[in-house]
């Protein structure tokens, strides 16, 4: 379920996390519709068309930390292969060889 | 635990610091704080949100007000007491405002003004991070159970005598409530986003 705030307060300044931008500049509403279950604060409830439950909030933003878990691993994964030191090369460099070659008359 | 319930005091080793980095002065009738419900293992849980209340404008001046004070010399205190079962806490927020200015004048009167009808809101970011809220009025849409009145009492001012003296006041903000006070948990630029209206 998306969680999306009414038109009308889409100005409303509201100060959590990390900023206190208008409502309807915030790509951080999940904090909010949890901190508004949590405390049962009916003006910050009111902000929401709709409000899912305590939990399932909760599972939203497990989710969300799970993808992001999953994309770091993917882009560390990626960067360790680009960077790996053992990297065997394509075509093996010619051994130079010690001895004297003879001079060609 | 068989009288009462108490708890350790085992924060996470980490270096933290002394003094005041910033102040804001505020209506506590404009603001409504939001706050979880409490925790019974831990107890009450700090602020998370700070919202304008119905008919609070930022427009008609329900904002955060920045105190520019001289670095260094603000200072939060606080002295517990008890009498008996009675416990008061008095908490005390001293700052320099420097250049005595009509503007100081100002500042005073509306301070004046506030404290005599309502107490002033403020919250105050430590050095350490943490910020604090004293005269808040209302938590979670509803009047707060007991109000804490921050008041200007014990304020001085000074031109000084030479140049290089201090020429200024020195505020003194002080209340008396039944106790500490709570913590807010969002970030510092939550707030300073509240010293403006929002952009059209």
């Amino acid at each position: 379920m998306k969680i999306s705030i009414k038109p009308e307060f889409a100005k409303v300044k509201v100060a959590f996390g990390k900023s206190g931008k208008p409502l309807g500049q915030r790509d951080d509403l999940l904090e909010l519709a949890i901190i508004a279950r949590e405390s049962g604060n009916k003006n910050i409830i009111n902000y929401f068309s709709s409000l899912p439950k305590l939990s399932e909030l909760r599972m939203m933003k497990a989710g969300l930390l799970m993808n992001k878990i999953e994309q770091d691993h993917s882009k560390e994964t990626e960067e360790t292969k680009v960077s790996d030191p053992v990297a065997i090369p394509s075509e093996p460099k010619p051994i130079k060889s010690t001895k004297k070659q003879p001079k060609e008359d | 635990m068989l009288c009462a319930k108490l708890k350790a005091y085992d924060r996470a080793c980490s270096p933290t610091s002394g003094g005041i980095a910033r102040i804001w002065i505020f209506d506590g009738e404009d603001f409504d704080f939001t706050q979880a419900e409490e925790d019974p293992l831990v107890g009450p849980l700090p602020y998370t949100a700070v919202a304008l209340r119905t008919g609070a404008t930022a427009a008609g001046g329900a904002l955060m007000f920045p105190i520019r004070f001289e670095k260094k010399a603000a200072e939060y205190t606080f002295t517990q007491s008890r009498n008996g079962c009675s416990v008061k806490y008095e908490h005390r927020l001293e700052f320099g405002l420097p250049d005595l200015s009509q503007l100081t004048t100002q500042w005073n009167l509306a301070v004046d003004a506030a404290s005599c009808c309502c107490g002033v809101g403020l919250a105050i970011q430590l050095n350490s991070g943490k910020i604090f809220i004293a005269g808040e009025k209302y938590v979670n849409g509803s009047v707060i159970n007991i109000p804490l009145e921050m008041q200007q009492n014990g304020s001085t001012g000074t031109s000084g005598r030479l140049m290089e003296d201090f020429n200024g006041e020195t505020v003194v903000l002080i209340g008396d409530y039944t106790r500490k006070l709570y913590e807010y948990s969002g970030t510092v630029q939550s707030i300073i986003d509240l010293e403006t209206e929002p952009e059209v």
